[in-house]
């Protein structure tokens, strides 16, 4: 389809006809008319522009305008002296129309001009700026990406302020392209990084990709582990916070979320207003999410595990506890924990996709009064539930949703080895987690680094220094400019030594 | 208020960060390394030492561990001979001490699932072992075996503290004498069995040499990071106090007839504190899969590195193939049917060193 335009204006509209289905497509505006004695048609997509600046900006100074021109020289004429628009551009290419026309511009093609103008006045209905729906914070700002690819770019103009702030456009599909902004900080993010990226996207084959979610596999190192291997994230804040340790951010058209690489399992585990409280503060909130993700992934293992092969390790009490209340009940330990997982997933399902405070009401319901039931039928012992609930809890506490499912994944296997084969079960399985997890990368880079293997970095993994002590960037960071900051970070503390 | 330096090595340029990099791995199999050590060392000490040194096990610790201390410095002088034919011939003739290593390894982690399982056969069990092992190593990678030990060595360390903290109440100083137990000579000659299996997985504090680019070796080559010593000695250290809390909590009694798993479970059982006995515990169930599996990725990057057509995942079998036959054919006899052999490590590994000496003398030449 790579054609050059023809002379031919008429050639030139049945071809275009034929390539947007004119005849068929509605949404198509297709309009032909005169200026300074030369046959022009104009194209655009109903509602992607707005057709009073069309009108007021395009239209109305052509069909205003005198005199005589040779045709070769009316598109520079035209784009220089009439068209009221800022973003003008020449088109030469039937597939760059059909790319222009198609996300929203507007397209002026001459009679005997080979070089068509595309002019923006893309006007099309958007949400919002919203707040965030699964990164909210406590103290922080609000914002929160939307599906508007130059809108997000706009946010992340509008907080940093610097050339160095580079934004490439890439687009992706085979069939039906979407673009892709690649953002980073010139000189702070690798060049390494950066070409990683593209390369990864310039290798993309396929007819369409509509969100972040159906790129992001195609980026990872380790498409088929259950852990992201780079942060999606909704707040244009976070996302500044990676440009400036060094690492690139894409925003896709059509996508809410940021993502962001390469990144560290720490990364997932950060929140976004860990940094907006004071010091103490969050790393208060961090051990208790570590606690909690511990938690989560291990408590059902252990329970199961000191229950049924080291009952010794029990107290009596709790023993006799544990033992009395399972009398009535018809099925192994380990299913019975395996059900309750399932029961506690399913509730969590269901509050999600049922539509607004209907979910809330149904999983407290389920939890209230399934959960009593089962007790009093004798279904499930009323410890169980407990412990469920607090590992339930615990992968609630992490601020990713994605590390949430894979921890969720995590305390299955987990269970399951160590209900058929014990604590050696249990730990050896934990270990394979382990290995693998340290075994990935993240665009080439460690995914348990800096903490194994050991790189430079902040003290900002699970303890959280304050700010002024944090004067590194991540080891992904271009060397030379590793430092944030020569000196003393508090410059007021050198005039009260003095 | 003093807050200026938190950072003890700035990264500036390329090659600090190349550096950095190199100086993480490093580390990272370090940890490995000493995990590794210990894990032979206090099973050397647990299921040997006792009963072949008659009590005062902890002099046969000493002289399990302070061979490595030499060996580091063999080591680290054999690094440029890995490249050369004779230098991979040395390699691979290590083999036989993996094997016997991973053998042990194998056989403790399955008496020990069997004495707490009974229901489950022991050939289940050591096939899980085994399974789970070669998927430790297999998903690990690259480097995920060494980086998944360093990122739980300080849990291995408090655990291993705690048990020894743990027995503290029970310890007797008066079953230290005869401080010398049997004699010097019986001791020596104990410990000769436990000496080999240092000698081939000291190995690891080198073992990132190989797998390097070739430009990050000749940097590798050149600053070597010569710190190593304070691992082996910690190892040293930790041996050594194994040692000594066996022969004071336990009073001396023939343990031939017990099982690994017993032997294993042994030193706790007079533990009235189930806590710190089951912590105690962990730190077997931590620390012998890790041991097995590093002994695999061991193999494995000896392996890969002398024949690097072989698929990686091929390469961990030469190792747990054998290893695994020997375990299922002796099944619970295994310790008393690879004894005779223990003492033979030792000539196999330095028949090795001096051959990576040679190799890594006409490198240097040349």
């Amino acid at each position: 389809m790579s054609s050059a335009i023809s002379r031919s204006l008429l050639r030139n509209e049945t071809l275009l006809s034929d390539l947007l289905h004119t005849d068929n497509n509605s949404d198509i505006i297709h309009r032909s008319f005169q200026t300074m004695g030369i046959d022009c048609a104009l194209y655009t997509v109903d509602g992607m522009s707005s057709l009073d600046q069309i009108a007021f900006s395009i239209m109305r100074p052509l069909l205003h305008a005198k005199g005589t021109i040779s045709p070769a020289q009316i598109a520079q004429k035209v784009k220089a002296h009439l068209i009221e628009s800022v973003d003008v551009q020449d088109v030469t290419t039937m597939e760059e129309i059909i790319t222009h026309v198609t996300s929203g511009a507007t397209i002026l093609l001459f009679d005997g001009c080979t070089t068509a103008l595309s002019i923006d006045h893309r006007a099309f209905v958007r949400r919002m700026i919203g707040t965030p729906q699964t990164e909210t914070v406590v103290i922080g700002p609000h914002e929160a990406f939307n599906e508007v690819l130059r809108d997000n770019l706009t946010m992340l103009h509008r907080r940093l302020h610097t050339p160095e702030l580079i934004c490439e456009m890439i687009s992706v599909g085979d069939k039906i392209p979407t673009f892709i902004a690649l953002c980073y900080l010139k000189g702070v993010c690798k060049n390494d990084t950066v070409s990683a990226i593209k390369e990864r996207i310039d290798s993309i084959h396929v007819d369409y990709i509509q969100t972040a979610g159906t790129l992001e596999p195609f980026l990872e190192d380790s498409p088929n582990a259950p852990l992201p291997q780079l942060v999606k994230t909704e707040r244009p804040d976070r996302a500044v916070s990676f440009l400036l340790e060094g690492q690139a951010v894409l925003l896709m058209d059509g996508s809410p979320l940021a993502l962001a690489m390469p990144i560290t399992l720490w990364h997932l585990f950060h929140a976004p207003d860990d940094s907006y409280m004071r010091w103490q503060y969050g790393t208060f909130m961090r051990i208790l999410r570590f606690f909690g993700a511990s938690l989560g992934l291990l408590l059902p293992a252990l329970f199961i595990v000191a229950v049924i092969y080291h009952p010794n390790t029990l107290p009596m009490t709790l023993l006799t506890s544990i033992i009395q209340s399972r009398t009535i009940v018809p099925i192994s330990l380990l299913e019975e924990a395996l059900l309750m997982l399932a029961v506690f997933y399913l509730i969590n399902e269901a509050g999600i996709r049922i539509p607004g405070l209907m979910g809330s009401t149904l999983g407290l319901v389920s939890a209230l009064i399934l959960g009593t039931a089962a007790v009093d039928a004798g279904l499930v012992s009323p410890l169980l539930i407990i412990v469920v609930a607090f590992s339930g809890l615990g992968t609630y506490a992490l601020p990713s949703y994605s590390l949430s499912f894979a921890f969720r994944i995590g305390q299955v296997v987990l269970l399951l080895a160590g209900g058929w084969f014990g604590a050696v079960g249990l730990f050896s399985m934990l270990l394979l987690l382990l290995c693998a997890v340290a075994g990935m990368e993240s665009l080439h880079h460690p995914y348990l680094a800096p903490h194994s293997p050991a790189r430079v970095h902040n003290p900002d993994l699970i303890l959280r220094a304050p700010t002024y002590r944090q004067r590194l960037r991540t080891f992904m960071a271009r060397p030379d400019e590793m430092l944030r900051a020569k000196g003393r970070m508090r410059g007021f503390d050198e005039g009260k030594k003095k | 208020m003093k807050r200026a330096r938190q950072v003890r090595t700035p990264v500036s340029s390329k090659s600090d960060a190349i550096l950095a990099r190199m100086r993480g791995d490093t580390r990272a199999y370090r940890a490995l390394a000493t995990i590794l050590l210990l894990s032979q060392g206090l099973l050397f000490i647990t299921t040997t030492g006792y009963d072949t040194a008659i009590q005062t096990v902890w002099q046969s610790a000493l002289m399990l561990a302070l061979p490595a201390f030499l060996l580091l410095i063999v080591w680290q002088g054999i690094r440029r001979g890995f490249d050369s034919v004779l230098g991979k011939i040395a390699l691979i003739s290590l083999f036989p001490n993996l094997i016997l290593d991973a053998s042990l390894l194998l056989g403790a982690l399955t008496g020990l699932m069997t004495f707490q399982i009974p229901t489950i056969s022991y050939v289940v069990c050591c096939l899980f072992i085994s399974l789970i092992c070669l998927m430790i190593s297999a998903c690990g990678r690259r480097n995920g075996v060494a980086y998944g030990a360093s990122a739980i060595r300080y849990v291995l360390l408090f655990l291993l503290l705690l048990a020894l903290i743990g027995l503290l109440p029970d310890a007797k100083i008066s079953r230290l004498a005869p401080v010398l137990g049997a004699g010097l000579w019986q001791t020596a000659t104990s410990a000769l069995e436990g000496m080999g299996s240092v000698w081939s997985v000291s190995l690891l504090f080198v073992l990132p040499a190989i797998s390097l680019a070739k430009a990050e070796k000749q940097a590798y080559l050149i600053k070597p990071f010569r710190a190593s010593w304070c691992y082996v000695l910690l190892f040293v250290l930790l041996c050594a106090l194994w040692g000594l809390f066996y022969a004071l909590i336990r009073p001396w009694q023939p343990t031939a007839t017990l099982t690994m798993g017993e032997r294993l479970n042994a030193l706790f059982a007079f533990n009235p504190s189930v806590m710190l006995s089951e912590a105690s515990l962990l730190l077997w169930l931590l620390g012998l899969p890790l041991g097995l599996s590093a002994t695999l990725t061991v193999g494995e990057k000896l392996m890969h590195h002398c024949f690097d057509h072989l698929p990686r995942a091929f390469c961990l079998l030469p190792v747990l193939l054998p290893a695994l036959i020997l375990t299922l054919i002796f099944q619970e006899n295994l310790l008393s049917a690879l004894s005779p052999l223990m003492p033979y490590r030792f000539a196999v590994s330095l028949v090795s060193g001096i051959l990576l000496l040679i190799a890594s003398h006409q490198e240097v030449r040349s």
